[in-house]
This record gives C-alpha cells, structure tokens and sequence, in this order.
C-alpha cells in the first residue's frame, strides 16, 4: 500500500486556489493560432510530480521557452497553414504532418520523410493546405524514434468552418473540448541524450516509467494551464462538465506504446479516427461511430470522441429531490424524487477521498470525515478518474499513484464551470 | 544446474518459510479474534413494487443481492508457484455474518466470483473487509468498481478519491440498476496498481432482455424460440448464442507478488508480468476443469477454468475482457474464425443502425477492454482447438515453456 | 541514418508469372483426397516448402541463424532459396484449393497452419498432455512430404506460420505470407488496384536465436522459456529496416496502391502513412463492411491489414512503424 491521498489532495487544493480567477469563455483548447507559426526545437527540462526533471527537446513557439508537448497549433479548415522551424538542438529536426497531404517544406536539407534543419542551419518552411477539419499531430520526421521519444510531437487541431462541431457535421456538435495527448518517458535515454551520449542510446532495453496526458503526469495534469511553475509544460488535462454536455475528446497517441484509456462515469461515443469523421459516405454523419469505456489510440494516430454524463436511468435521484422538487435542467425525470437506494454506514467505516463532498448526491456537500486539509470538490461534483488502464502507467516512476491519469469535474447545473 | 533453476531452488525455500509464518499468522489472528469483531452486514430489500423489470414474468425477484468479501490468500501458477494474492471471494446467502471475517480469512478468489446480471434487475451488492493476514501492517480500504457502468455516480463507481471505500471489518452497499447489457469487468480501484496487479479482479456480465421474448417472437427475418439466448437486444438474432464462456485475460508479476507477501518495497518501475492467465490461470491449468485447490491450505482459490466446450453447429459466445495493469494482448483461435459482435459491453451498431460486426482472426484487448466474439461451430470438424495469444513469448509460466495464456475449444460430434 | 526499403511495388497490370506450380500435381497424392487428376484442375495450387536453418548476417555484421523456407519445384528437389518470411505463396483469384507439401530439414518437428482459414487441427501433444503442434508434424529430415490441403479459400492476405510450440519456432523465422485477390488486380470484390506492395513484419531476438539454434534452450537449459523476448532486429520482407520507411515515389501518382501487411512478428506495429491516408479495408483476409481512412493502421501480433489509396502528385511516405 502507498499513502497518496495527502499529496494528491494537496494538488488539488492549489489547483482550486488557481482556478478561482476569472476563467475564459467555455472550452477552448490553449494553443498557439494560426496559421502561420514559427517553432524552434530546443531543448529544455520537464518536471516530474515527484520532483523529478528530465532533459527533453521539443518544439518552442519562436523564441518561446521549449514545451511539452510543442504548442498546439490553432488552425481553421481551409487556412494555407506554414510553419517554420529553426533548430538549436544538436540534431537534425524536422516536422512531419500526418492527415495532411500536399506539405512541401522549403530550404533545410533532404532527409527520409521530409526536409530537415541541421543543428543551427537555415530553417525549413513547411506550408500545407489544412484542407480537412480534425484531431492531428505533427512530430519529427528525423530519427522518429529517438526524437518523439525526446519530445518533440504536438498537436494541430483544424477547427471545422461551422463553430461547435468539430467535423462538417452536427454529429460532431460539442459544447466542450479538451486535449488528451497522451507520450511516455524512458528517462535513461534523457540522461544519455544531455550527456552528449546519444550513441549509447539502446531502445532495446526501452522502459518507459513516467506516463504523460498533455505533457503532465497527475496530479499535475490538474494544475491550471500556464501554470507558472511548469514553464515548459503550459497545458493541464482537466475536463469540467454539466450534466449533459457533449465533451469533445480530442485524444492524442503521440507516443510510442499503447495506452488503453479509460473514462470513468461514461462511455465515449469515438465519432472520429485519424481526423476523419467514421462516416458511411460523405455527409451521413458519424453513422460508423462507436462506444468505448476504454479506448486505444493508434501510436501515430488521433481519435475524437463525444462524452456525455447524464445520470440517466440510474434508480434513484442523483440530486437528492424529494419528489415534489423542481427538476433541474435536463435532469432525467424518471429518476425524479426516487430516494437513495441504501444506507450508508457509519463514517468511521469509510475512508473517504479527498473529491468525496460527504453525500452521494450532485452538488449536496454532507459531513464529510476529516481528513487533511478541505476537499478541492468545493462544489460536490461528481468526479470521475480518466486514466490509462494499464494501471502500471499511472505511476510516477515508482511511485503510484500519478502518471497517465486526470479528473473529470461534473458540476451541478447552478455551479459554474471553471476552466482549467 | 542452471542458474535460474538455482534461483528457483531458493525462491522454493525462500516460500515456504514465507507461507509457514502466513499460516502462524493466521492461526494467532484466528483465535485471537471472536464474533464481536466482525461488523460485517448487507443490505437486501425486497422486491416489492409490483412491477417485472427484468422481464421474466416475475414482479417480485427484480432484486439480487451479492456479498463479496475482499482478503487476501494464494493461487497457484502452472509451473506450480505459489503467489500471495489479494481478493475477493463471496459470502453465499445463509452464512453467518458475524463469522465472516473469520471464515473469509486467506480466501481470496483469483479470479474474483463471477458477476453475471439480467437486464432489468436492481443489484445490492455488499462489499466487506476482512483484512490482510499476511500484511497486518496494511489497513487497506477497497472498493468495487463496475468498469464501464453508463453514467455511474461516484457514490457507487468505486473510484477512492471521489467516494468513500470501506475500512477493515465494515461492509458498503453498491447499488445498480441494471440497464444496459453486455460485457463488463470489475476490480478493486483502491491502490488500483497495486490492487489490481495483486489480484483483486473479476468478471461481470449483463444479459439482455431479449432472452426472454415470448417463444415465437418475430424480430425481423429471425424469429425467438424458447430458451435462445443473445449478447444484446439485437433485434435480429445476430448475437444468438447457444453457450457462453467468460475468459478474462491477466497477468502477474511474481517479483511483485512476493514483495508484498515479504513486506518488501514494491517494485512499481520495475513491474514486469512472468505469468499470462486466463480465468486466473496458466496452460494447462485453464483447461483442468472445475474449481482449483491451492497449494498453500487447499482453498479453492482458483474457482474458473478456462476451456470451452461446445457441439458442432452450436454457437459460442466469447466474453473476452482483459485486466492486465501491463500488457495488450492479442487473442486468435486456431481454425475458426471469430465474429465480433460487441465491444466494451455495446452491441457493435451504428447510431443509425449500420451493422459495425465484423470477422477477423484475431482480437486485441488493453487493460478495461472488452469485445463479444460469436464463434460459428457449423460445418467445424469435431476436436480440440487452440486459444492461445499470438504474443507467442507469453505462451510460458515464466521460466516453464508451453504454458501461459492459452486454453482449449473442444468441439464436439 | 533511415534506411530506404528495396521492396518493389508490384504492378498488377504486369503482374508477373507466379513462381509458383499452378495446377501441377506433381504426384503427390496423399490417399484421402480424391484422383490426383481431378486435383489437378488450374484452380489447384501446390507448393512445396522445405523448413531449413540458414543463416542470416545483420546490418551491424552479427550472424544470426534463421529458420525459413524454400520452395522447391517438387518435395526433395532442394531448389528453392531459404528465406525468412518464407515464400509468397500467390494464389489466383480461381483458386479454390491450396495444397502445401511440407519437408522439415530442421532437426526437431515442424508444421504449417494458416492463421485465419477454417481448418481441421489433428493436435499432437508433449507426453505431459499440453499441445506442442495445433496440426500433424513433419518429423525432421521426413523421407516423404507432410500434405497440408486448404479447400475453403477466399481473397484477401494471410500469414501463414508453423503451428508447432509456435512461441519458440515462429520468432525463429518459420512464417510469411499467403495471398489471393478477388479478380485480376482487385484485392477485394470492387476494390480495384493497379500496384501492390506486400510487407511482412517479424522480429528477431538474437540471444534467443542462439540458444535454439545452439542446442541451449528446452528444460534444464540456459533458455528454458520464452519470457525474455528482446527483440533487437526489426524485419520488413526479410531484412532489418523497421526503423526507417517506404518511399512511395510520386511517379505513381494517380494510381491505386494495395497494401498488404502481415504482423508475423511477437509484438504490435504500427505503419503510418504521410502525405496520404488510406482505406482500411481488411483485416486478415476479412472485408469490412464499411471501410474507413486510416493514417496509422494498428497491426498486432499475427494480424494482416489490407490497405489502398491513390497515390497523391507527391507521392507518400510509409513509416514502417511509429512505435518502433
């Protein structure tokens, strides 16, 4: 066993104390806005949640600081979108652009997949038509192997010509979207690469310990982004919803392994692959999407999905009514008024985690045992644990628990929604 | 002599003096502890609102109630390694409450009993804590988690932080409402790593309603008879079974196991499973039928094989899951085909009704991913045929060839 | 440091006379299936295949000792070249029955099965109980062939394998691949191509390599099991080029490419497609019944994918593997 709930807790409780500031406007993925981008690839460190910080590379906006992930391009469909890349790593880099087609790259030198900028030299403009709206990423078509493993991958997300749906159709109508990239980290390699070891570098013996969701492992994903203690990791991962939103899960396999992702409270409706709506024919809609309680991501590859937590159907009132209260918006009126099905027991029974707002019930705070320090649920939402499956990813190094994991925050339909 | 098998010789006498303290450990606790410790109760309210949701033609047995109590204990690997394991096994209707604990010590199920539901039915199910005996200095809580349950609510989601678990010698109701079919999974999401790495997994499936159509039903170009039996209300028959077989694929790492049982650091970074199971076991364990006898005190830890049995022209449904906390696995039978009906417990059908079924030869499944395979028997050659993971290296108990997770389909005349 | 593939995109429309006996029959009837003239209709295929140790010299000078097979022009002939993957074994869009005449120059037993067809598995077992091959053997240096006969054909890509304690004699090179359109140059029923491009991925773990091959691995040995798999060569068609990719040359613009992969290795990959995504349209040898685009397409262990695309003005890049 591993005592986790006091550090957990405390991140919570920061990510709280930073989200009370005004929040911008409902769902929108932090990035860089197109469609015209400068990056440079440089090196940097990321910080581990055990205080652990690892030599990385990764892609900077222009004379920005390296992230991790490289910054999430912005892009509308249809723009001519051109990055330019600029290189002070000691390697050759490049980007490469799946999804996309007709990318033709200016200057550098010719290397396997694309053209590429040498250590200092002149930098390569890659410039494409971002013809298709849809979930992308891009990483370095040099050295794949060693170079997604350092870092450099990112997003790009070509928003659809209609605003709220992420393809031409409404079957991708969303009221919220979030980025779940998800990359992993074998930090022996790192130790090698900033030791000027990079010959030694034995992927053979590859062994990933530190499981990221946008460039975080959790509890960090949590931490509000720009965070400024994260200079090089600017994005969280934390989904926020009311009942009923249509969560647009923008789900990223930028690593290398396959990472069997979970959500918890409801299934995902996975409506795109690859950033092509799962579509019969043109125009039909998402009429070959599917459900998925866990879903596995293509190493390379990018899924969307729409998530949705009602409380349907579940027997009993989620908010506690009695029968003669008014519903709430969108509540399921069938469930309406019908008592908690069991009892409880006593509290000195239970332990209880640091989201438990001390009653079953949507946005009702009850006695909560004391434990260290205040619930960061401050408005009892239902919270629900995103994560990899493969629960030996949801450490940090050796420590549990931590890694490819976040929260999903459902707050009652008065609260409102923070963003993160 | 080998130098792994020098390394098996003393892990040999390294184990047993590790079960022969657990085995004093266990004595001491047993006498020490009398009736009054155990506070181990369930909830199980009767049917009483008239009305037959799970369409059987009954109003009043719409409520089922389970009790699983999580301990720990032993299974047995095919090589013949005993590995320390936390669990869940089930107190049966009828047993003393107040001796539960007592009778529950060390009888940790690998895997955990097997929940199967009808759909319409409301479930009680009542989780207890017996504790550790092996690890007394270990106050873990546990939880049930339903992978997969459609709008869960935390109170019952078993997900520690956002709820509340339950303490040794106490007892916490879940409830569910049973509404959607198909094939789900369960584990202990407390300490989830660790938890479920030691053990603490299960199967759970859903049956739909339409097994229980008035015989000579018409459902499109396919018409009900009595006592067919389907994966999902597919309204055509196309996920029609005549027998049905849960396999759930896992795997352990003995290291770990063994640093748990020696209260030693738990190797985390390091975890690298050595034993590929079906149903908790290895090849040809999972096809020794019938429950298993643990090597430690004879506990039928080990309560689910893993072979499947059918006739020639009969269809089989295949609950494939997986709860491995490492690996994919991939999954092919030799010879026949598979027909995969449904995934992560949804009948596999577009939002407009387009037929996403498809056939392959193989499936793969991560950690909390299941899929529903109908195998087609008509027309197969009475024998016995092979299941087994085309990741070819885990067909081995660790250090013992021919073995791991594979299992065998006899088909017969 | 990427390394170029020199495997060629076939042309369909060219498609060259296949190395293979089309309709011979050789004598080689094996008693139970029926007048060898009858079998020797042009919709029967024969192949003889000869299971044999080679060895094999890596890109960084290592010899690694590989089983593969030739395919001789009749059993004993010892014509063919050994290769892991084994021979194509091509057949024709009227095929309707595949016989494969097994020799086994290995010096333990050996088999064949064809992951994904229906077929009758007469099992042979170790002495314990536990299977050691899914289907009857051919005992080393066997005098006469071991007939395998396939009558339940249809399109598509398989792999076809040794189906005997396949965790040790697969990942020593006893794979490949077996392929059949639906009509000349048509992969699937209206799905037309004009090139086709075939990759079988494997693995190699040498250390493991040498334990076999050495006589170090079974019980009691230095290797006893497989657990320690650590591949350190990556194959695509045979050689070590997994890290790098396929150049799909812009010369081919405007034509259909029909990919074909075949995973015979122990572990997943994933080929991922630049400047073009693809039409998944099988997975082994089975349609789908709505295909969709891909950009990476999932490939675990022992699965075929069939892909197809239009080769855009700027032709396309294939990594070979994004989780390599």
């Amino acid at each position: 066993m591993t005592k986790h709930t006091t550090s957990m807790g405390g991140a919570m409780l920061l990510a709280l104390a930073l989200a009370s500031f005004p929040a911008p406007a409902r769902g929108a993925i932090p990035g860089v806005e197109g469609p015209s981008f400068s990056l440079t690839a440089r090196a940097g460190f990321v910080s581990t949640p055990e205080g652990g910080s690892i030599y990385s590379w990764g892609y900077a906006d222009g004379a920005g600081l390296m992230q991790y992930p490289g910054p999430s391009l912005l892009v509308d469909e249809g723009d001519v979108v051109t990055v330019t890349l600029s290189n002070e790593l000691p390697v050759n880099v490049s980007i490469v652009f799946p999804g996309q087609q007709g990318v033709t790259a200016l200057g550098g030198v010719p290397g396997a997949l694309t053209s590429e900028v040498e250590p200092g030299g002149t930098p390569v403009t890659y410039q494409f038509t971002a013809a298709r709206p849809g979930t992308y990423q891009y990483f370095t078509g040099t050295d794949t192997q060693l170079g997604v493993e350092m870092g450099l991958v990112g997003a790009l997300i070509v928003r659809s010509a209609t605003a709220g749906w992420a393809y031409g159709h409404a079957d991708g109508a969303y009221d919220r979207e979030f980025l779940v990239l998800e990359t992993e980290m074998d930090p022996i390699i790192h130790e090698l690469v900033e030791t000027g070891r990079i010959a030694e570098v034995d992927f053979t013996a590859y062994r990933p310990v530190y499981w990221f969701l946008n460039g975080r492992s959790a509890p960090d994903t949590m931490v509000p982004a720009g965070a400024q203690w994260f200079p090089h990791q600017p994005y969280s991962c934390m989904p926020m919803s009311h009942p009923g939103d249509r969560l647009l899960v923008r789900l990223i396999n930028a690593g290398r392994g396959l990472h069997p992702f979970h959500t918890h409270g409801q299934h995902m409706r996975i409506i795109a692959q690859d950033g092509r709506l799962l579509e019969s024919a043109p125009g039909a809609g998402a009429d070959l999407s599917f459900l998925r309680f866990t879903t596995t991501v293509a190493p390379g590859g990018t899924e969307d999905a729409i998530y949705s937590w009602t409380g349907d159907n579940l027997g009993w009132d989620v908010y506690g009514h009695r029968p003669g209260d008014p519903l709430e918006p969108g509540e399921y009126a069938l469930d309406h008024g019908k008592p908690f099905p069991v009892i409880m027991p006593d509290p000195k029974d239970l332990e209880p985690g640091p989201y438990y707002a001390g009653s079953p019930f949507l946005g009702v705070a009850g006695y909560r045992p004391p434990v260290a320090g205040t619930s960061p649920n401050a408005h009892a939402g239902y919270v629900f644990m995103w994560h990899s499956h493969k629960e030996y990813e949801m450490v940090n190094n050796d420590t549990p628990p931590g890694g490819m994991m976040t929260m999903l925050i459902v707050e009652h339909p008065d609260v409102p929604v923070m963003e993160m | 002599m080998t130098r792994a098998n020098n390394e098996k010789g003393r892990y040999r006498m390294n184990a047993t003096n590790r079960h022969l303290g657990a085995l004093l450990a266990a004595l001491a606790v047993v006498v020490a502890a009398g009736p009054a410790r155990a506070a181990i109760s369930a909830q199980c309210p009767a049917d009483t609102d008239g009305m037959d949701t799970d369409g059987d033609g009954n109003a009043g047995n719409d409520n089922v109630c389970r009790h699983l109590i999580a301990s720990d204990g032993y299974a047995d690997m095919a090589d013949g390694r005993l590995l320390y394991v936390f669990g869940f096994s089930e107190i049966l209707s009828g047993e003393p409450l107040d001796m539960a604990v007592m009778n529950h010590t060390l009888s940790a199920n690998a895997p955990a009993p097997t929940m199967a539901f009808r759909e319409g039915q409301r479930v009680y199910l009542t989780l207890s804590n017996a504790g550790f005996m092996v690890r007394p200095d270990l106050f873990d809580p546990h939880s049930v988690h339903w992978h997969g349950f459609p709008n869960a609510a935390p109170i019952f989601d078993g997900m520690p932080d956002s709820t509340v678990t339950i303490k040794m010698d106490a007892s916490q109701p879940y409830f569910y409402s049973v509404v959607d079919p198909g094939t789900y999974l369960y584990h202990c999401h407390v300490e989830a790593t660790e938890h479920i790495q030691m053990g603490m997994v299960g199967q759970l499936y859903v049956q739909p309603k339409q097994n229980m159509l008035p015989a000579g039903t018409v459902l499109g170009s396919f018409t009900h008879r009595r006592g067919q039996k389907y994966g999902y209300n597919d309204g055509d028959g196309s996920s029609r079974y005549d027998v049905e077989v849960a396999l759930q694929l896992d795997s352990f790492d003995p290291d770990f196991h063994d640093a748990s049982e020696s209260v030693q650091p738990l190797p985390f970074a390091l975890m690298e499973d050595r034993y590929f199971l079906i149903n908790g076991r290895g090849y040809p364990d999972t096809v020794r039928r019938g429950p298993m006898p643990n090597s430690f005190d004879g506990q039928l830890s080990q309560k689910i094989d893993a072979q499947v049995r059918a006739r020639r022209g009969q269809r089989v449904l295949l609950r494939l899951s997986n709860l491995s906390v490492t690996e994919h696995f991939t999954v092919t039978l030799q010879g026949i085909p598979m027909h995969v009906v449904g995934e992560d417990a949804r009948l596999l059908r577009g939002p407009t009704g387009l037929d996403l079924s498809y056939d392959t030869t193989s499936v793969t499944l991560g950690g909390g991913e299941t899929a529903d395979v109908i195998l087609d028997t008509t027309g197969v050659v009475p024998g016995t045929y092979f299941l087994y993971t085309t990741n070819l290296n885990f067909l081995s108990n660790d250090a013992e060839d021919n073995g791991g997770m594979m299992t065998e389909v006899v088909i017969l005349g | 440091m990427k390394k170029y593939h020199a495997a060629t995109v076939r042309s369909a429309s060219l498609a060259p006379a296949l190395a293979l006996l089309l309709g011979s029959a050789a004598g080689c009837a094996t008693g139970d299936e029926g007048d060898p003239q009858t079998r020797a209709a042009l919709t029967s295929v024969f192949v003889y295949l000869r299971a044999e140790a080679f060895t094999k010299t890596m890109p960084d000078g290592r010899d690694v000792v590989m089983w593969g097979y030739a395919q001789d022009s009749a059993f004993g002939a010892h014509d063919g070249v050994l290769s892991s993957p084994g021979p194509v074994i091509e057949l024709q869009a009227d095929t309707t029955r595949l016989t494969v005449q097994l020799e086994n120059n290995l010096d333990v037993p050996t088999s064949l099965v064809i992951d994904g067809l229906r077929q009758s598995l007469p099992a042979v077992r170790h002495p314990d109980g536990r299977v050691r091959s899914f289907t009857r053997e051919a005992s080393p240096g066997n005098v006469a062939p071991v007939t395998y006969v396939y009558s339940v054909l249809r399109p598509g890509t398989f792999l076809y394998k040794t189906g005997t304690s396949p965790q040790v004699q697969v990942q020593m090179g006893l794979l490949g691949a077996v392929r059949r359109p639906s009509a000349a140059g048509e992969a699937y029923a209206g799905r037309a191509f004009d090139d086709e491009l075939l990759l079988v991925y494997s693995e190699v773990d040498p250390e493991l390599h040498d334990a076999v091959a050495g006589g170090q691995y079974g019980p009691g040995l230095a290797v006893t099991s497989t657990i320690k798999y650590v591949p350190q060569y990556f194959l695509v068609n045979g050689e070590d080029v997994m890290s790098g990719a396929y150049d799909v040359d812009p010369s081919l613009a405007g034509r259909r490419l029909l990919v074909r992969f075949v995973n015979g290795g122990l572990r997943s990959h994933v080929p991922l497609f630049l400047q073009a995504d693809v039409l998944a349209l099988a997975e082994d040898g089975f349609p789908y019944k709505y295909p969709t685009k891909r950009t990476a397409v999932l490939m675990p262990a022992g699965k075929t994918a069939d892909v197809l695309f239009t080769v855009p003005a700027s032709g396309a890049k294939l990594l070979y593997d994004r989780m390599f």
